[in-house]
């Protein structure tokens, strides 16, 4: 048996892979481009007019740059910086070079020294050049060979070239070029100033101090010997060092002017983002929060990131002022709510309504159940924390390419892990759905609140659904052919064949209000107020809100189940045991009850497993026709709002919750009956 | 299920017990037949089937048939004639008077393009005439064109007058206009009159009397075309108010302000009249016939409709077709329908109708004109799909309605003198015209035609319930069955691989069917759904088909499982057959019986689906009706518009449950162990 249960919850994982493979294919087939409509979704909040840096942010954030399933080239520190140069040469797309520029300045910073500072060289010297033909073409102009060096230059510097009228003599287009001098070199200087400037940027506030205007041959010079001077201060044993001074120090500085003090922290932000590997690493294998603690604090100050995982005091001082708001705005809420039913009371009693008579409940009733300010704040605490965290490692598995060369191994298994489908897969397998692009809320929280209601739904209707359905079965099994019989059974076909939408539809104009009977409330699963009801009164409001719902999900599980049990119920009463039973002279209820009722259960109860998926896919309807915040309800929404990480995740969960569903009545299918063997 | 094949039906009902040339699906089908509520369902979908074919002449807001007279378009043609008339004449003289360059070419062009088109517009003029007097109009059309052609200026002045007075008399406006110039003179004519009066200049005074006279002949001309089709009292009142005018304007020694008086109440009655097209008038011109309903049939309809019919005609006279084999009765169906759609196509070019408020607006006025002969006979729902009728929109259905007249009625009846107090029906409000003094139950009693009664009431946009479920029955209907064929196929073709061939084959398959399996349908097909810019039938068609097809696998699958240990699949590989032929001659035939089980309940699910879909907003695009989308029209009014909300919920059912009789039926007649 345990072979058995090994072997099915192996083929198990193996389906769930192909579940989130397929899921993820539907929902990155939608036609059009993704990207562009996946940022759309998110600005449809704010903003609807996307640039390009938009687009490419959030293209980043949720990996669409990458390949859909493999990455043949995953980048590394190396090829990252080696992209960011090219960028950083893109003389068309001004935005796409500022970008590049902060990239190398910021992010890569002093991890890309060691790759920048060898650029140098071959890019001053090929200024260099390019100025000594310019020159040369220049003095041509006014020679004999014109025309040709004209057209050197036109091809050289199209852009630059002077539009003269057909027809000009070279005297003219000679004093044309001229006035274009300047523009050329700096063009031609362009591509050695920029790294100049990403170098100055980088070890800032360090580094040879050069004049205003300094020549490229002498910048060149001064860094290259800086580069040797300082060299070891950026060599891997040096970082170590200084990541290990850091650690070993024991406590954060607490304010800026202390941080500003530290010479610990101010070695390690010299060494800057070539200690981020050394420190996420401590970060993980911190064995206390302290150590924790220092390792993200370094981190954010060598990364620039905000998630030092400590929470100062002016945070905790807004957590506090959060807690007095929302115990301000409770306690008034309730006593409106007092309001507005003593002034219904006094409408329906014929009397006018009196604002001094009003009797307020209590501030102790009110913030019965309300969390302490302390409970509040280091509940609040943790939760900066948690998401730190959660910040910190979604950071670093695309930064780490910033600052690691990888070896093979790392770059095979790369070749998966960086491409959209590994990313969306190494979140789901840690069971983090993502965030909400509309409610900007972590998926999993949303879906927990929402499945309650469901659940609360679906558990009321599946146990009433068994309920009555059993005992329907079997009367109609044992009366096999009376009156009852047929009714019962036409009855309930009928009743399978009744759309749950228009059941649903049917209810609410039924009972909800005129022409017809007003009794039950239409929408939603509580009263506005219901907070400010007594339990008893919350319960009973509950209640009255889950009926029509409850009604609508159960009929047809009500059919179904009875007619299986029927059917069930009328093959056991088939059987050779049951005649003995009848013929040994046993009563007709221990017949019925004990030998047929038991072994007709079995494949009954079994059905739950495929009841479950069912009643979601009612639930859909259902909770959009009474509006009830379920799981249904906000499936529907979020396809609406194409709120992609909320459809995946719920169309994972729900094709989860199905294989589990089957696993469990197979297997509870076979714990019960003794007859089946296990293969 | 309605095309289940008429060819097992070769044995009655109560026939002797299985004889041994009895092939096994005619037993089943001998078993199905003995259901009577299964039959009874095939029947109602057969019925179901037969609305949706023949829909659009059932429920449409073109006519059947129509015979009219379209005066409409005799009044455009008159009006462009006169127009075109007095814009080449405009013309002409402009140019002869001389003008500048720029305008020169203008008016050149302008010349030419009167000339070219005049013959044409004449000739349209001529189709509007009755037959006898078309020779005379040729006459003259040639007469004009030839004119025209040479531009002789005061000759094709005059023939324009004539034809405009002989042949466009007709037109209400026209005739209007030959009055009303002349009359609009007399007023600065009295003016003169009085100046030279005051002068006292008798040789002034003669001419402006002689030019009295001659406009006195002129208002007398016109008049009298203008009330020539007019019935003989309105003809007597318009004389009666001219006298005074015309005999003041030819004796001169009227008062000029008495005249003035007198031009004006003969404007104000002709205006009055000219709001009414000429009493009668009609009847001059020759009526037109059409076919409107049928005329803008697509040939896809044409075609079901044969099919069906032809079906139909099978399915009822089987006895007849005994002898058929399958190759020709198929031909025999399909042969006749292909020829009538593709012929339809050949002798009906597709055209861009009128809107159905036009034909309604036709109607009525062929209903208000007692005497006239015109005929527009509507299906018998006279409402198109989209034809949303403002005014009726929120209408109850029409027997409800009905009722709530009749209460309104009584209530007035019983009132007496306060009748005004009492509430007025939705329906009376549905009728009053704005400007006109509220309506009385008899009033509305009559406006209550079967143009304006809706048997199943209206939504919220106005249009008609029945008529858009009976369209909307195309799309449900045909939803189920060409997804179920999709997947059916789906299913068979993956499950007969995998279970003939076992092994690494039918590991994979199955993995993967479980791995669809476990999505839930419904969300699974709205996600994919959403995810298109523009929802079509066709994509539902193609998702419900591409997901639902796992049961059908698996069914598939088992009975191949089963079937390939048994001998006679042994003995077809002795035989050395090939593995296709094994597949599809001997092993698959043996297995469809489940797989039509699977086929009539899963028709019902597609139908649910797509219901629900469209019901969710998710399905047929807005304007295009399905009975799931009718069903959403009403959604968050259920109480306002009940009748939205039950009818298409009760079609829906009623079909639904027919189709799982079927199912149950063919599952009873299948199984072997039923039968008794």
């Amino acid at each position: 048996m345990w072979q058995y249960l090994l072997k099915r919850l192996l083929l198990m994982a193996l389906t769930l892979f192909g579940i989130s493979v397929l899921c993820f294919l539907i929902v990155t087939m939608a036609p059009g481009d993704p990207a562009a409509m996946k940022a759309q979704a998110l600005a449809s909040g704010g903003q609807s007019n996307l640039d390009e840096q938009t687009l490419r942010k959030n293209q980043e954030l949720y990996y669409l740059d990458r390949p859909t399933f493999v990455n043949f080239e995953p980048p590394t520190r190396t090829s990252t910086v080696r992209a960011t140069l090219e960028e950083l040469d893109d003389e068309e797309n001004e935005a796409r070079r500022k970008d590049a520029l902060a990239r190398l300045k910021g992010t890569i910073g002093t991890s890309a020294l060691e790759l920048l500072i060898p650029e140098l060289g071959p890019r001053v010297a090929d200024a260099e050049a390019r100025e000594a033909k310019l020159r040369e073409h220049l003095a041509a102009l006014r020679s004999d060979g014109a025309a040709q060096a004209r057209a050197a230059l036109g091809e050289d510097y199209g852009r630059y070239e002077p539009q003269l009228p057909p027809g000009s003599d070279d005297a003219a287009w000679a004093e044309a070029w001229a006035r274009r001098e300047e523009p050329l070199q700096a063009a031609i200087e362009a591509p050695a100033r920029r790294l100049l400037e990403v170098l100055a940027g980088i070890v800032a506030p360090r580094g040879p101090k050069l004049p205003e205007g300094v020549g490229l041959a002498e910048a060149r010079d001064a860094w290259e010997t800086w580069w040797s001077e300082h060299r070891a201060e950026y060599a891997p044993e040096h970082v170590q060092q200084v990541v290990k001074a850091w650690l070993q120090k024991g406590g954060v500085p607490e304010t800026e002017e202390a941080a500003a003090a530290d010479p610990e922290l101010a070695a390690l932000v010299q060494v800057g983002q070539l200690a981020a590997p050394a420190l996420m690493e401590a970060m993980h294998d911190a064995s206390s929060e302290a150590a924790e603690r220092q390792a993200a604090f370094g981190l954010a100050a060598v990364a620039h990131k905000p998630w030092d995982l400590t929470v100062d005091a002016k945070e905790r001082q807004a957590f506090a002022q959060e807690w007095e708001t929302q115990r301000a705005a409770r306690i008034r809420g309730w006593r409106e709510a007092a309001e507005k039913q003593a002034k219904r009371a006094a409408e329906a009693a014929g009397k006018t309504y009196d604002p001094s008579q009003v009797s307020y409940p209590s501030e102790d009733a009110i913030l019965a159940g309300f969390a302490s300010q302390e409970d509040f704040v280091s509940d609040r605490v943790a939760e900066t924390l948690a998401r730190h965290r959660y910040r910190w490692d979604d950071w670093w598995y695309r930064a780490e390419e910033y600052y690691v060369d990888f070896d093979g191994g790392r770059q095979f298994t790369r070749g998966f892990a960086q491409t959209q489908f590994g990313r969306w897969f190494s979140r789901l397998i840690v069971f983090d759905l993502g965030e909400s692009y509309k409610q900007k809320r972590p998926v999993s929280e949303i879906i927990w609140d929402a499945f309650k209601k469901t659940l609360q739904l679906n558990v009321i209707a599946i146990f009433l659904a068994y309920l009555f359905a059993i005992p329907l079965g079997v009367y109609s099994s044992v009366k096999r052919g009376t009156l009852g019989d047929q009714v019962s059974t036409l009855t309930l076909f009928l009743l399978y064949s009744v759309p749950s939408f228009w059941a649903g539809a049917m209810l609410i104009l039924l009972f909800t209000g005129p022409p017809f009977l007003s009794i039950f409330p239409a929408h939603h699963l509580s009263d506005l107020n219901a907070e400010t009801f007594t339990a008893w009164g919350w319960f009973t409001d509950r209640l009255w809100h889950l009926v029509l719902p409850v009604a609508a999900l159960t009929y047809g599980q009500l059919a179904y189940i009875s007619r299986q049990m029927r059917t069930g119920m009328l093959e056991v009463l088939g059987q050779d045991y049951i005649r003995t039973a009848k013929a040994k002279g046993l009563p007709q209820s221990v017949v019925i009850g004990k030998h047929a009722l038991r072994n007709a259960l079995i494949p009954i109860l079994t059905l739950m497993g495929g009841i479950l998926p069912m009643l979601f896919a009612g639930s859909v309807i259902i909770e959009t026709i009474f509006t009830i915040d379920g799981l249904g309800k906000v499936f529907f929404d979020s396809i609406l709002s194409r709120d992609y990480p909320l459809i995946m995740a719920i169309l994972m969960i729900s094709a989860f919750l199905t294989l589990l569903g089957i696993l469990v009545s197979d297997i509870a299918y076979a714990v019960v009956d003794p007859r089946i063997e296990f293969r | 299920m309605s095309a289940t094949d008429p060819q097992q039906a070769t044995t009655q009902p109560g026939a002797p017990p299985i004889d041994e040339g009895e092939s096994a699906g005619a037993i089943a089908w001998r078993m199905f037949r003995r259901n009577a509520l299964a039959r009874a369902s095939l029947v109602v979908i057969h019925v179901l089937f037969g609305i949706a074919v023949f829909a659009p002449l059932i429920a449409s807001g073109k006519p059947l048939f129509l015979r009219a007279h379209d005066t409409s378009a005799y009044e455009a043609d008159v009006a462009a004639f006169l127009d075109w008339h007095r814009r080449l004449l405009e013309a002409q003289r402009a140019l002869e008077r001389g003008v500048g360059v720029t305008q020169t070419a203008r008016l050149e062009a302008d010349r030419a393009r009167f000339q070219r088109g005049l013959p044409e517009v004449l000739a349209r003029l001529e189709g509007h005439l009755p037959r006898v007097e078309r020779a005379d109009f040729a006459l003259l059309r040639e007469d004009y064109a030839s004119l025209a052609g040479r531009l002789e200026l005061t000759q094709l002045a005059e023939l324009g007058d004539e034809i405009a007075r002989e042949y466009c008399a007709r037109s209400a406006l026209s005739a209007y206009k030959g009055v009303a110039a002349p009359l609009l003179e007399v007023g600065p004519w009295t003016e003169a009159l009085d100046d030279a009066r005051r002068e006292d200049d008798p040789a002034l005074l003669e001419g402006i009397q002689a030019e009295g006279r001659a406009l006195a002949d002129e208002v007398a001309q016109g008049l009298a075309a203008f009330v020539r089709f007019r019935p003989a009292p309105e003809q007597a009142s318009f004389g009666e108010l001219a006298t005074p005018l015309l005999t003041g304007m030819r004796e001169g020694g009227a008062d000029p302000g008495a005249l003035r008086a007198h031009a004006r109440a003969l404007e104000l009655a002709l205006d009055a009249a000219v709001d009414q097209p000429v009493p009668g008038a009609a009847q001059l011109l020759p009526p037109v016939t059409a076919f409107p309903a049928l005329r803008h049939l697509s040939a896809v309809d044409v075609g079901f409709m044969v099919f069906y019919v032809l079906l139909s005609a099978m399915w009822i006279g089987s006895r007849a077709f005994k002898g058929w084999s399958t190759g020709a009765r198929a031909l025999a169906l399909l042969g006749p329908s292909l020829l009538a759609a593709l012929g339809f196509r050949a002798v009906f070019p597709p055209t861009f109708p009128p809107g159905d408020s036009f034909y309604k607006a036709l109607a009525h006025e062929v209903a208000r004109d007692e005497a006239g002969d015109g005929v527009v006979v509507f299906p018998l729902v006279p409402f198109g799909e989209n034809e949303n009728i403002y005014q009726d929109r929120h209408t109850p259905p029409a027997l409800w309605e009905g009722v709530q007249l009749g209460a309104w009625e009584s209530a007035v009846a019983a009132a007496g003198e306060r009748a005004e107090d009492v509430p007025r029906p939705p329906a009376a409000r549905r009728f009053q015209e704005p400007h006109e003094p509220p309506l009385t139950p008899n009033q509305v009693r009559q406006r209550w035609t079967r143009l304006r009664s809706h048997w199943l009431g209206t939504d919220g946009n106005g249009r008609d319930v029945l008529a858009r479920l009976i369209m909307g029955s195309r799309v449900s209907l045909s939803v189920g069955f060409v997804s179920v064929a999709i997947y059916l196929l789906i299913g068979i073709v993956l499950g007969a691989i995998s279970g003939y061939f076992r092994g690494w084959v039918d590991i994979v398959i199955s993995r993967f069917t479980e791995i669809v399996i476990c999505f839930p349908r419904l969300p699974l097909i709205i996600a994919v759904m959403a995810l298109f810019d523009k929802p079509s039938i066709f994509y539902i068609m193609a998702i419900i088909g591409l997901t639902s097809w796992t049961e059908v696998m698996r069914l598939v699958r088992a009975e191949f499982l089963r079937l390939g240990g048994l001998d006679f699949v042994a003995a077809a590989r002795s035989q050395g057959l090939s593995s296709p032929r094994i597949l599809f001659r001997h092993l698959l035939p043996n297995a469809m019986g489940p797989v039509f089980v699977a086929g009539a309940f899963g028709v019902a699910g597609a139908i649910l689906v797509e219901s629900a879909l469209s019901f969710l907003g998710f399905g047929v695009p807005p304007p295009q009706a399905s009975w799931g989308s009718v069903l959403h029209d009403s959604r968050g009014q259920e109480q306002v518009l009940w009748w939205v909300t039950i009818f298409p919920g009760l079609l829906i059912f009623v079909t639904v449950t027919a189709y799982n009789l079927v199912g149950e039926g063919l599952r009873d007649a299948l199984d072997p162990r039923l039968r008794q």
